[in-house]
C-alpha cells in the first residue's frame, strides 16, 4: 500500500476527533448541492418519463387563434393517431354566480396516454348528450365555488350544460402551464354550441399525436424538427414529450439554479471552515510533523501523508453528503410526493451526485492545501524548543498556485454547468471578490490596530493588542464572521424579497379585472355597461391578438442568442396589439412614434429591455407570425413599460394599419374602488357570456401559490447554508478562543479575574464583530440585490432595520456562544493546566 | 572514512576540549564544525546563538555537551542534525557537508545517518511503538521495516510492547522506543538532548546505560546534551558551551 495512505489510515485509527467541524462543513455543502441537483434531476426525469401522459401524446402541435389548415392536419395525421384538444378560458355561470373556468374540449381519442378518472363511477361517455344537453366534467373546485353538485346545470357562454362528473385525475393537466381557474372538460361538439369560438378569440388548438411505430423520444424529436422545417410559416408550436410540463421545467430549473448557487456559497463558506479546521489540525500535529522531520522524512512525504489523511476524512464527508443527495428523491416522494403537482422519479441521479462530489473534492483540496502547506514551515528544530512555534506565513508559490488552480477549476465547472454563464460568472466573481475584500479588510484592521495608541484601560489595552500580537487569530475570525454575517444578511434580505412579493398584493392603480375576448362589435356596449356598474373608476382597452416572433433580423427565433431576461419573449405566443398613439403608461425612450394616420410598411414598437435582450435596435426587422401569416415589421421605436403596474402592457405594439384588419378581440381592464367585485363579475358574465373575466386577485393568488412553494424550497436551502455558516463561525471562534485559554489561565494565576478576562474577550471580539458586521451589512445587501435582480428576477427589497438586526443579532449570538465556551474553559483550575504544561 | 573508537577515550575521562587532543589529525572525524555562526532573527532583532564554533567528534566517541541554559547547547545539536541552517561556517557530518544541502536532501541525510533522542521523547501519539520505530525505515523504502523495528524494540527490551501506543507506555518505555527509533535505521551519529530530563533518576540511569551500550554496540558517535555533570562524566570528553562559544 502507498505509504502516504498507510500512515494516513494509521493516524485515523484513533477516530475522527477534531474533524467534526471540517466534516460537517463539507458534508452540509456537498449535501446541499447533491440534494438540490438530485431533486431537480428527479423532477426532470419524472417529467420526461411521464411525458406521454403529461402531454397527452408523443408530440403536440399547438396553434393559437386558428385551427390547423388541411395540409397541416394531413401532415399531423400522417404521423399516427391524433387527438384534438381545444383549450380556452371562459366564464361558467350558475345560480347567479360566475367564475372563470379553463375549458378543455377533447375528441373521443382523448387521452391518448394515461387515464381520465372521475370521482364517482360513471356509465357511458360523460360528454354525451342527455335530453338534448351536453355533459361536462368539472374540477371539484368549481363545484365548491359555485355551490354545485354533479347533475346540476351550468351555463358556459350562452349554452347550458349538465355536470356529468367531477374530475379526479386529468393526466395532461400540467401541460397547460399556469391555470387561473378550475378545469371544465367537454366535447368539441359541446364547445361549438357555446358561441365562444369567434375570430380573434384566445383559443388554443392542440393536436396530440401517438406516433405509429417508434414512439421513443428521439423519433418524436425528429418529427418535431421535420415539422418545423416543413411548415416554417405555420407559426405552430411543436413539442415532444420531454417538454411536456409547459413552464414547470423552467420554474424548477430557475429554482434549482438559485438554490444551487446558494449551496455553492454554503460550500465555499464551508471551505473557510475547512481551512480553519485544517489549520487547527496542523497545529495539533505540530509535534508529530516536527518529529517526522527529525526522522528524516521529507517535506513532500509529510505533506503527502497529511493531505492523504485530510482527503480520507473529506471523502467520508463527501460520501455522507452524496448519500443524502441520493436518498432525497425517495424521501421527497415518500414525504411529499402526493402534494406535488409534478412527478418525481425515484432513482439515483448520478450526474448531480458527480457534480456535488467533484465540487466537494476540489473545494476540500483547495482550502486544505493552503493551511497544510504550512507543514513546510515546521522545523524539526521545534522539538528542541518550548517557545510558541509560529507556523504562519505565506505558503510556497507552488501551493498557492495549486489552490488557485483548483478554485479556478471549480469555477469553470460551475460556470459550464448552467446555461447562464454571464450571471453565474458575476455570482462567482462576487463570491471571490467578497473573500478577497474581506481578507484585505482584516489585514488592514490588524495593521491599523498595531499603530493605534495603547489605551490606558488595561482591559481595552489587552483586547487591542490581542488583535495583532503573535499567535493572534484575528484574521480567520474576521474572515469567518464576515463571510457568515454576509451570508446571513443576504439570505434574510432575499427571504424578505420573496415574502414581500408574496404579500405585495395589488398595486394601487391596478385593475380589478381583465376581460378577454371582447369582440369588436360589442366593445362600446360592453364599456358602457361596465361604466354603469357601482364602484367602477376606470376602463381601458386595447385590441389584442396572439402572435409569435419567428425571425429576428432574418435569424430564426430559436437560433437567436438572447439574454436570459429576454428569452421569454421568444418563447411561444405573445399578446400583440396596435395603437395609433403611444399607449398610456409607456414612455418612449428611443425613436419616434408613428404619425396618427401612418400608411406605410409595417412598423413595430418594442419594449426597450426586450429589444436589447434579443439584440434588436431601431431599424432592424422582426418577423411575427399572426394567425398563420408572417408579418415582417421594422422596429420604429423603443418603449419603457412598468410591468408591475398591471396595466395593459404589450411587448410589441404595431402600427394600426398592419393589424387592424386581422380578426381580433379586445382586452379590457376595469378599475374599481369600493365596489362589489363578485356582483360586478356576475352581472357582466350574465350580460356578456362569451367574454372571459380574469379577476386580478385570483390570478395573483395563483402566482402567490407558486411563490410560496418557491419560498419553502429556498428556505430549505437557506437553512442548510445558515447551518454551515454557524458552524464555520463557531469553529473559528472556538479555535481562536482555545488558542488563548493557556494565556487566560496564566493571567488567572497572576490574579486576573474571570470577569476581567471575559470583558477583554468581549471587547476584542466585539471589535472584530463590528468590523465583520459592517462588511456583512454592505456586501450582504449587494448579494441580496444580485440574487433578486438577476436570478429571482424580482424587485429588490432593502430594509436597513432587517439587515442591521440580522448582522448585529448574528454577531451577538455567535460571539455570545463563543464566550459561553470560553467562560467554561476559564472555570478550569489553572493548577492542572499548568502542571500538564 | 575511519571508523573506530578513539583509543584514548574511556568512560570517566573528562576532556574539555572541542577537538580531542589525543586524536591524530590524520583521522577523519565523524563530525566537524569550522567557524560556525548561527544567528536567528527575532522580533527584537537578530540573536547570535552560536559564535565562531569549531569542534570535532570522532566515530565511536561519546561527547558530553554542557553549559548553562541559553548557552547554545541545543542549537549545536540542531545545526549538526541539519535542522537549523548555519549563518556562516562549515559542518561535515558522516562525510556529508550540510551547508550546501537543500531541505529535502537534509531530510534524507538525517534519515540515513542521524538518530535523535529528545527529552520529551516525541513519539507520534497515533502510532504504536513498532510503527513509531518503523516509520523512518518505511520512508527509506526498506522492505522489512516492521521486522527491523521489532528487532530494535527487542534490543531495548520492549518486545512485549510492540503494539502499545505511546500513551499506554511509561516515560522510560517511551524513551526506549525513541532510542530504538533513533538507532533503527543504522544511524552512526546519535544526538541526545537531555534524554533523562523527564525521567526519575533510576529510570534515567537505566536509559543512559542502554544508550551507552547501544552506542558501543553500533559503534556510533554520541553527542549528549545535559545539565547533569554526573551524566556528562560518563562521556569520553566534554565540550562546554557558554554564550554561543565553545570553551577551549
Amino acid at each position: 500500500m502507498n505509504l502516504w495512505l498507510r500512515y494516513a489510515l494509521l493516524n485515523l485509527r484513533s477516530g475522527l476527533r477534531g474533524f467534526w467541524i471540517f466534516l460537517t462543513c463539507l458534508t452540509l455543502g456537498v449535501a446541499a448541492i447533491a440534494i438540490i441537483g438530485s431533486l431537480g434531476a428527479a423532477v426532470d426525469r419524472g417529467l420526461t418519463e411521464q411525458g406521454q401522459p403529461l402531454m397527452g401524446g408523443d408530440i403536440e402541435f399547438s396553434i393559437i387563434q386558428r385551427q390547423a389548415t388541411p395540409e397541416e392536419l394531413a401532415y399531423v395525421k400522417s404521423k399516427g393517431t391524433v387527438s384534438e384538444v381545444t383549450t380556452m378560458r371562459a366564464m361558467a355561470t350558475s345560480n347567479g354566480r360566475s367564475t372563470l373556468v379553463e375549458i378543455k374540449a377533447a375528441d373521443r381519442n382523448y387521452p391518448l396516454y394515461g387515464t381520465l378518472a372521475f370521482e364517482q363511477p360513471v356509465s357511458g361517455n360523460v360528454f354525451d348528450m342527455q335530453d338534448g344537453i351536453h355533459g361536462v366534467a368539472v374540477d371539484p373546485l368549481l363545484l365548491g365555488r359555485l355551490n354545485l353538485k354533479v347533475g346540476d346545470p351550468l351555463k358556459i357562454g350562452s349554452t347550458s350544460f349538465r355536470i356529468a362528473a367531477a374530475i379526479k385525475t386529468e393526466p395532461d393537466r400540467i401541460s397547460d402551464g399556469i391555470v387561473l381557474g378550475p378545469r371544465l372538460l367537454m366535447s368539441h361538439e359541446a364547445l361549438n354550441t357555446t358561441g365562444l369560438i369567434q375570430p380573434g378569440s384566445l383559443i388554443t388548438w392542440r393536436y396530440r399525436v401517438r406516433l405509429d411505430g417508434d414512439t421513443r423520444l428521439p423519433a418524436a424529436k425528429a418529427v418535431v424538427e421535420e415539422a418545423n422545417q416543413k411548415f416554417p410559416a405555420s407559426g405552430w408550436r411543436v413539442r415532444a414529450r420531454d417538454n411536456a410540463a409547459n413552464g414547470a421545467e423552467r420554474f424548477v430549473e430557475r429554482l434549482q439554479y438559485f438554490m444551487t448557487l446558494v449551496s455553492v456559497a454554503a460550500l465555499t463558506i464551508g471551505g473557510a471552515g475547512i481551512a480553519n479546521a485544517v489549520a487547527a489540525f496542523v497545529n495539533r500535529r505540530l509535534g508529530t510533523i516536527a518529529t517526522l522531520k527529525c526522522l528524516g522524512i521529507s517535506n513532500r512525504d509529510v505533506f503527502g501523508m497529511f493531505l492523504t489523511e485530510i482527503i480520507l476524512v473529506g471523502l467520508i464527508g463527501i460520501a455522507i453528503g452524496l448519500a443524502a443527495g441520493a436518498a432525497s428523491p425517495w424521501i421527497l416522494s415518500a414525504v411529499a410526493g402526493y402534494l406535488l403537482p409534478i412527478p418525481v422519479s425515484t432513482r439515483i441521479e448520478w450526474v448531480p451526485l458527480a457534480f456535488a462530489a467533484i465540487l466537494g473534492f476540489i473545494v476540500t483540496l483547495a482550502f486544505a492545501i493552503w493551511p497544510l502547506a504550512r507543514i513546510s514551515h515546521v522545523s524539526g528544530a521545534a522539538l528542541f524548543r518550548t517557545a510558541i512555534v509560529d507556523v504562519r506565513g505565506r505558503p510556497a508559490w507552488g501551493y498557492i498556485a495549486a489552490s488557485l488552480a483548483l478554485l479556478g477549476m471549480a469555477c469553470l465547472i460551475i460556470l459550464f454547468s448552467f446555461d447562464n454563464m454571464r450571471i453565474t460568472a458575476m455570482y462567482l466573481g462576487g463570491l471571490i471578490g467578497s473573500f478577497v475584500a474581506l481578507a484585505i479588510l482584516a489585514w488592514t484592521i490588524i495593521k491599523l490596530a498595531s499603530f493605534l495608541p495603547r489605551p490606558k484601560n488595561v482591559l481595552w489595552r489587552h483586547a487591542l493588542t490581542s488583535l495583532y500580537r503573535p499567535g493572534a487569530t484575528s484574521l480567520p475570525v474576521i474572515m469567518a464572521l464576515g463571510l457568515g454575517l454576509t451570508l446571513f444578511v443576504t439570505l434574510a434580505l432575499t427571504d424578505q424579497t420573496i415574502s414581500r412579493e408574496l404579500r405585495a398584493g395589488i398595486p394601487d392603480k391596478a385593475p380589478a379585472f381583465f376581460f378577454l375576448d371582447v369582440r369588436n362589435d360589442e366593445l362600446p356596449a360592453f364599456k358602457t355597461a361596465a361604466e354603469a356598474q357601482q364602484g367602477v373608476t376606470g376602463i381601458n382597452n386595447a385590441p389584442m391578438m396572439r402572435g409569435r416572433i419567428v425571425k429576428v433580423k432574418d435569424v430564426a427565433a430559436e437560433k437567436v442568442t438572447a439574454d436570459p431576461e429576454a428569452q421569454w419573449a421568444l418563447r411561444g405566443d405573445r399578446g400583440l396589439t396596435y395603437a395609433a398613439t403611444l399607449p398610456e403608461g409607456s414612455k418612449l425612450v428611443e425613436g419616434e412614434w408613428w404619425v396618427k394616420d401612418y400608411d406605410g410598411p409595417p412598423l413595430v414598437s418594442m419594449v426597450d429591455e426586450i429589444a436589447r435582450g434579443i439584440g434588436v435596435k431601431i431599424g432592424d426587422k422582426i418577423t411575427v407570425n399572426v394567425l398563420g401569416r408572417d408579418v415582417e415589421a421594422t422596429v420604429a421605436n423603443l418603449r419603457e413599460v412598468n410591468w408591475r403596474s398591471m396595466g395593459i402592457n404589450f411587448v410589441m405594439v404595431f402600427d394600426p394599419k398592419t393589424l387592424q384588419a386581422a380578426p381580433h378581440s379586445h382586452l379590457v381592464t376595469v378599475e374599481m374602488q369600493n365596489g362589489d367585485e363578485a356582483q360586478f363579475l356576475n352581472r357582466m358574465a350574465e350580460a356578456y357570456p362569451s367574454v372571459t373575466a380574469v379577476r386580478v386577485k385570483d390570478a395573483l393568488a395563483t402566482i402567490s401559490d407558486l411563490f410560496s412553494k418557491m419560498l419553502g424550497a429556498v428556505r430549505g436551502a437557506n437553512a442548510l447554508t445558515l447551518l454551515t455558516g454557524i458552524l464555520v463561525l463557531s469553529g473559528a471562534l472556538a479555535a481562536g478562543l482555545s488558542a488563548r485559554s493557556y494565556e487566560a489561565v496564566v493571567l488567572k494565576t497572576y490574579g486576573a479575574t474571570r470577569g476581567q478576562l471575559l470583558t477583554a474577550f468581549v471587547i476584542e471580539y466585539g471589535l472584530l464583530g463590528l468590523v465583520a458586521a459592517a462588511f456583512g451589512l454592505i456586501v450582504g445587501s449587494l448579494g441580496a440585490w444580485y440574487l433578486a435582480t438577476f436570478i429571482l428576477e424580482l424587485p429588490w427589497v432593502f430594509s436597513l432595520p432587517l439587515a442591521l438586526t440580522t448582522a448585529v443579532m448574528a454577531m451577538v449570538l455567535t460571539i455570545g456562544a463563543g464566550l459561553i465556551t470560553t467562560a467554561r474553559a476559564l472555570s478550569v483550575k489553572p493548577s492542572g493546566y499548568l502542571r500538564n504544561e | 572514512m575511519l571508523d573506530f573508537p578513539p583509543k584514548h577515550a574511556h568512560l570517566g575521562q573528562i576532556v574539555t576540549s572541542p577537538i580531542s587532543p589525543a586524536i591524530s589529525p590524520a583521522i577523519t572525524p565523524a563530525i566537524t564544525m569550522t567557524g560556525v555562526d548561527l544567528t536567528l532573527p527575532s522580533r527584537a532583532g537578530d540573536v547570535n546563538i552560536l559564535k565562531n564554533v569549531s569542534m570535532a567528534a570522532y566515530a565511536g566517541e561519546a561527547v558530553g555537551i554542557v553549559g548553562p541554559s541559553g548557552s547554545g547547547k541545543t542549537s549545536l545539536l540542531m545545526v549538526i542534525a541539519g535542522l537549523e541552517p548555519v549563518t556562516r561556517g562549515q559542518i561535515t557530518v558522516a562525510g556529508h557537508t550540510l551547508h550546501d544541502k537543500r531541505e529535502d536532501q537534509l531530510a534524507r541525510f538525517r534519515r540515513d545517518h542521524v538518530g535523535i533522542v529528545f527529552q520529551s521523547f516525541h513519539l507520534i501519539p497515533t502510532l504504536t511503538a513498532i510503527e513509531n520505530v518503523a516509520i523512518p525505515l518505511e520512508f527509506r523504502g526498506e522492505a522489512n521495516a516492521t521486522a527491523r523495528a521489532a528487532q530494535g524494540l527487542e534490543r531495548v527490551g520492549l518486545s512485549h510492547r510492540l503494539t502499545h501506543y505511546p500513551g499506554q507506555l511509561s516515560g522510560g518505555e517511551q524513551q526506549r522506543v525513541a532510542i530504538a527509533r533513533a538507532l533503527a535505521s543504522g544511524a552512526r551519529i546519535l544526538l541526545a538532548d537531555e534524554p533523562t530530563g523527564n525521567l526519575d533518576q533510576e529510570t534515567g540511569n537505566a536509559i543512559m546505560a542502554l544508550l551507552f551500550e547501544l552506542k558501543q554496540h553500533e559503534g556510533a558517535t554520541l553527542l549528549l546534551v545535559t545539565h547533569d555533570d554526573r551524566l556528562a562524566s560518563k562521556c569520553d570528553r566534554i565540550i562546554r558551551v557558554r554564550d554561543g562559544h565553545v570553551a577551549a
